[in-house]
């Protein structure tokens, strides 16, 4: 599956800008389950400085800085991404007791295993929250495999935590969504990420497009697509699988990853630090499009 | 003991008492009889002194210790100690190559860390206490390795009632204290010259050397390099340390918003315009230092400094992530880390490490209690032994016991007599390529309230032995040329802000020396009413008061006409204090003189030794100042005064020699001038625009040339007559007559050849156009004109001076947005409202 990505950020200001300097994620990650053939990015005033590095967690970061006084700043990156579903979706016979893989981070005796411990601890957006804990065990009775204990959890997310847009903001801490049972697609991710550390398991957090369907009968509108988010959970031996608990679904041929992080504030896709400009006035506009 | 060796008839009384006293672990009464040599050799030059020789030397020193002075709001102070501490040559030696084991250590054990973390794979570093710590810097992996490396590091040292040395702490992030250690041996060696010379001490100066060769190491293939040293400001208690170093090193001081990046590289906004930095040697912890690319946000933070230091565009000293060394995850597995990185026992251990289950059999009262989240917390074994119970039981794998440090003591000298206090030593190594380098004395101190050092305490210099006299002898090389060079390109670099701080100290400067002339001459006119109270006086003092309560003749200098009250001249005096000390009114010399020594204290780097010994002066007088009360009598208030002036005249007199101006000292000048344009045209406008009898007015003119220093020289000048046409000719339109407005124009504009300019020649800028619009208005302006009244009213002299305050206000408005604009602010946005995705 080949999907080709147009996703532009246009920010627009109440007064001049003089010169901000920039930090994008927005260059789609190649790794086992998708690869990145070709990736653009477009500033609008164009950047007097432009330079790519990769960050902790192997994400692509692109530095830039717009030294061009103004009024309106856009980015729009384009890329096409490939997306490998059977190494996706291939994960019979890998699966194991959740408890034994809590054991296997807990002495993590391989640089693997390592990696994936640091993603058993708390993290500043995923507090380990007053009755996370026993929320999880409810999905993780003591003889239940990794997958199916995740799949129960993401479940359980999906139908008891209502989708509500205008409910949260990027600052709403966790214990009130978990409280409230209300969110949206980051905020569901952050909790089943509390979730599956308290309990010892390694979780991350991964940003990324879905794919969106018109309503029957209707054409697809330009720049309906949307940024998303999810999580995955590290299984030894095989890596990491996610899991889509605002979908309810195992993110196969729809998902597409940018970053991946402790939390949001790893990967988040376009930060800057901006000299002057007063208020400002944000639009997103995300164009997923099936190319085969 | 040092006593068994030493007959207490040969000994000073002052010293025999301590020693007298019963001490458990003294460095000098118990320890000090190991190696009792070099403490002899100290005290055959100190036995012949008195108690009240030692009280005057103590006296000395605090009056020569600067960064004594944290801060002029805070009653914190160094003291510092007549006594030096003597470490024996053999005794340094053992400490000396513990301490370079232990930086050895600390750098393999950084590499890994930031590297392939084998330690952390092998279980030798518990992998998931280190992923907690907030030292632990990710971005550091991003970083070139060389990036990653210690260079100046830190320890503070005890000795254990064993006689053993003990680590308490390591400082690789910022370490503290070098400032003050140098500081303390300048003043040492001056007060006590001849002990050093007979003690052999061991110089400093060769650490100092390679101490600066290491920062100019990455500067010396460069044309024109710049060293800048990055401290968070004046709000910093280690403010003045920084400064201290910044003057020792010939570096530019500058503060997180003075350094910009543009394409990649940082650079220091300078009155030059963008100036590019190659090193930077920062008093910033990593954690906050790049506003842009970490998730911590500072205002101490510079944008995007991340990526310049990832693309090699600047090198930041210290290098980043080694704050991690600090955490119990470290610093609790070293012994064990020693053995196997080194394979060598650790010579200078920290106390032994228990975990919770352990300690449970251990003695509580030899113990305390720590967290490997959070290191601020110590519970003490006996006293908090309920609250550790609690503790541990909810989460007894977030805390350790460890032991309870037992400090020796050594004798400090407080109001003439010996006291023992609790020691704690501050050692620095230096990392190089040539291995470490260890500075052969220490910061010793003594602070029994806190072991936090930052705060203040009680220090001592520490002497080294040295065996011979040729060790002296240091072999230097010679630098090479490109070196030598460097400081001399440094001169000239100067920070907007700093070049800003400049232009506001010659403002507080004038503003402070002119209310305080005022003051004086209306201090001088009411008491002579009361003596004489006649028609004219009384409505001369009245004037004179309005114009001071309503503001128009002090800072603020109000433009609006003056209100006409009801004078009650027995209320003088609450006016003549409201001007003084009252810290409501804006323009009052306590307030003005605060302001002074703030400004005055951001540009201490530029300040010669002399000049910060005025801020102190100054600093006093706030003060006094702050605790004199509404019926202070008039003769106090005068004698105040005297003292006022006379630091503002010996601090004029201090700076005027001192500073060049590549440094920007024509910017104070500038300030200057400005301040007393505004002063002579306020004067004019408030008190001499009303026409009066001529007694009255010549009265007024009388005071208003008193203000001004001005009044023999008009009486000389304008012997046959003088009326306010005169008064108004000499103050404002004599080009030549350096007190008079149009001198000063003349004067701000030939200052202004010193700027920058970026006008094509030919060209005038904004600001010189303000200031030539002012000139003229003076030259093509007849005294006539302006003593002419029209229904009692100098219309035109209002109007005339209401103009030249338009051209000084927009002069001083060009000169902030050119040249000072480092004043705008930057704000952090996270770009991605992620509520809008869909499902």
């Amino acid at each position: 599956m080949k999907y080709k990505i147009k996703h532009s950020t246009t920010y627009q200001y109440a007064d001049y800008v003089s010169i901000c300097q920039n930090q994008a994620r927005l260059t789609p990650k190649t790794d086992r389950g998708q690869i990145c053939h070709h990736s653009r990015i477009d500033i609008s005033p164009p950047p007097s400085y432009l330079q790519q590095f990769t960050d902790y967690f192997n994400n692509n970061v692109t530095v830039f800085e717009v030294a061009t006084q103004h009024k309106t700043l856009k980015v729009t990156m384009t890329s096409e991404v490939e997306l490998l579903t059977d190494a996706k979706a291939n994960i019979n016979g890998f699966d194991m007791l959740w408890i034994k893989v809590r054991d296997l981070l807990e002495s993590a005796n391989t640089m693997e295993l390592l990696r994936a411990s640091e993603f058993v601890l708390p993290s500043q957006l995923t507090p380990l929250e007053k009755g996370i804990k026993e929320y999880t065990l409810v999905s993780f009775a003591p003889d239940v495999n990794l997958i199916e204990g995740c799949k129960d959890l993401m479940a359980r997310i999906f139908h008891e935590f209502y989708y509500d847009p205008g409910f949260t903001t990027i600052s709403t801490p966790l214990s009130v969504v978990f409280a409230q049972k209300r969110g949206v697609c980051q905020d569901f991710a952050h909790f089943a990420l509390a979730c599956l550390r308290s309990v010892g398991l390694a979780g991350r957090y991964i940003s990324g497009y879905i794919e969106t369907m018109p309503p029957e009968g209707e054409e697809k509108l330009e720049g309906a697509d949307a940024t998303h988010a999810w999580f995955a959970v590290y299984l030894p031996n095989f890596g990491w699988v996610d899991f889509d608990p605002t979908n309810n679904v195992v993110p196969t041929d729809q998902h597409i990853t940018l970053a991946v992080g402790r939390d949001f504030s790893d990967v988040t896709p376009l930060k800057g630090v901006v000299f002057g400009g007063g208020s400002q006035l944000l639009d997103v506009a995300v164009d997923m499009i099936r190319l085969e | 003991m040092y006593i068994k060796n030493h007959t207490m008839s040969a000994l000073p009384k002052w010293l025999s008492l301590y020693l007298n006293k019963v001490h458990v672990h003294d460095e000098l009464a118990n320890h000090g009889g190991r190696y009792p040599e070099h403490w002899d050799t100290l005290f055959k030059r100190l036995g012949n002194l008195t108690a009240e020789d030692l009280s005057s030397r103590a006296v000395e020193i605090s009056q020569l210790l600067q960064n004594g002075n944290t801060q002029p709001e805070s009653n914190k102070r160094w003291h510092f100690d007549p006594l030096p501490f003597m470490f024996s040559k053999s005794e340094w030696t053992f400490l000396e190559e513990g301490i370079k084991q232990r930086t050895v250590l600390l750098n393999a054990i950084q590499q890994d860390i930031y590297g392939e973390q084998k330690l952390l794979l092998e279980g030798h570093i518990p992998a998931q206490q280190l992923y907690q710590n907030s030292n632990y810097l990710r971005e550091g992996f991003s970083l070139p390795s060389n990036e990653l490396k210690l260079f100046f590091t830190a320890l503070d040292i005890y000795r254990a009632p064993s006689g053993e040395f003990k680590v308490l702490a390591d400082h690789c992030q910022c370490p503290l204290g070098m400032g003050l250690l140098v500081e303390s041996r300048i003043i040492a060696r001056r007060v006590m010259a001849e002990e050093f010379a007979d003690c052999n001490v061991q110089q400093i100066k060769n650490f100092l050397k390679i101490f600066q060769e290491g920062i100019n190491e990455y500067t010396q293939y460069m044309d024109d390099p710049r060293v800048v040293i990055l401290t968070q400001g004046t709000d910093d208690p280690n403010y003045n340390e920084h400064a201290f170093l910044s003057v020792y090193f010939g570096y530019t001081l500058v503060q997180s918003a003075d350094l910009t990046v543009r394409n990649g590289e940082v650079c220091l906004k300078s009155l030059q315009g963008l100036g590019k930095i190659n090193v930077i040697v920062r008093w910033v912890p990593d954690r906050s230092i790049d506003s842009l690319e970490q998730t911590e946000y500072s205002l101490h933070g510079i944008p995007g400094l991340l990526q310049a230091v990832r693309e090699g565009a600047v090198k930041v000293l210290n290098p980043f992530g080694s704050g991690v060394l600090s955490s119990p995850a470290v610093q609790c597995n070293l012994t064990h880390l020693s053995q196997h990185i080194l394979k060598q026992p650790l010579m200078i251990a920290e106390p032994n490490y228990y975990d919770v289950e352990k300690a449970k059999t251990l003695d509580w009262s030899l113990l305390e209690l720590a967290s490997y989240k959070d290191r601020s917390l110590k519970l003490d074994g006996s006293v908090d032994a309920e609250k550790i119970k609690t503790l541990i039981r909810a989460k007894p794998e977030e805390y350790y016991f460890q032991d309870k440090p037992v400090f020796s003591t050594a004798p400090f000298w407080d109001n003439g007599k010996l006291i023992s206090k609790p020691v704690v030593f501050r050692c620095y190594a230096l990392t190089t390529e040539n291995g470490v380098e260890i500075l052969p004395s220490a910061l010793c101190f003594s602070n029994e309230i806190s072991n936090d050092p930052s705060v203040s305490g009680w220090i001592k210099d520490t002497w080294i032995n040295t065996a011979s006299d040729t060790e002296l002898e240091a072999v230097v090389l010679p630098p090479p040329i490109k070196k030598r060079t460097d400081v001399a390109l440094l001169e000239g670099v100067i920070s907007s802000r700093t070049a800003e701080h400049l232009f506001w100290l010659g403002r507080y400067l004038e503003r402070c020396e002119n209310t305080v002339r005022i003051l004086r001459i209306f201090i001088d006119r009411y008491t002579e009413l009361a003596i004489y109270p006649d028609a004219i006086r009384h409505s001369i003092v009245g004037r004179f008061s309005n114009a001071i309560k309503s503001q128009h003749i002090v800072y603020p200098y109000i433009e609006q006409e003056p209100k006409l009250e009801g004078f009650d001249p027995l209320l003088s005096k609450q006016v003549a204090f409201q001007l003084l000390a009252d810290e409501q009114s804006a323009g009052s010399i306590v307030n003005t003189l605060k302001y002074l020594s703030n400004t005055a204290l951001q540009t201490r780097e530029l300040l010669s030794h002399d000049s910060r010994r005025m801020i102190d002066d100054i600093n006093d007088q706030v003060k006094q100042l702050r605790n004199t009360t509404r019926d202070i009598s008039t003769r106090a208030m005068q004698s105040i005064l005297d003292k006022v002036i006379g630091s503002i005249m010996a601090f004029n007199g201090s700076i005027t020699d001192c500073m060049p101006n590549s440094n920007g000292w024509f910017l104070l000048e500038i300030g200057r001038r400005i301040e007393r344009s505004i002063q002579i045209t306020s004067l004019s406008s408030a008190l001499l625009t009303e026409e009066m009898d001529t007694p009255k007015e010549l009265g007024l003119l009388e005071a208003v040339l008193s203000c001004q220093v001005s009044l023999i020289t008009h009486k000389r000048r304008y012997r046959m007559y003088q009326t306010i046409g005169t008064g108004l000719e000499l103050l404002l339109l004599d080009a030549e007559y350096p007190r008079s407005l149009l001198f000063q124009l003349e004067q701000i504009n030939q200052l202004c050849q010193h700027l920058p300019t970026k006008r094509r020649p030919g060209l005038i800028a904004a600001h010189e156009k303000a200031i030539l619009l002012s000139k003229t208005t003076c030259y093509l302006t007849e005294k006539d004109y302006l003593q002419k009244a029209e229904d009692g009213k100098r219309k035109q002299l209002i109007e005339f001076s209401h103009n030249i305050r338009m051209n000084l206000n927009t002069f001083c408005d060009v000169l902030l947005l050119q040249y000072f604009t480092h004043t705008k602010t930057s704000h952090k946005l996270n770009w991605t409202n992620i509520e809008q995705a869909q499902s």
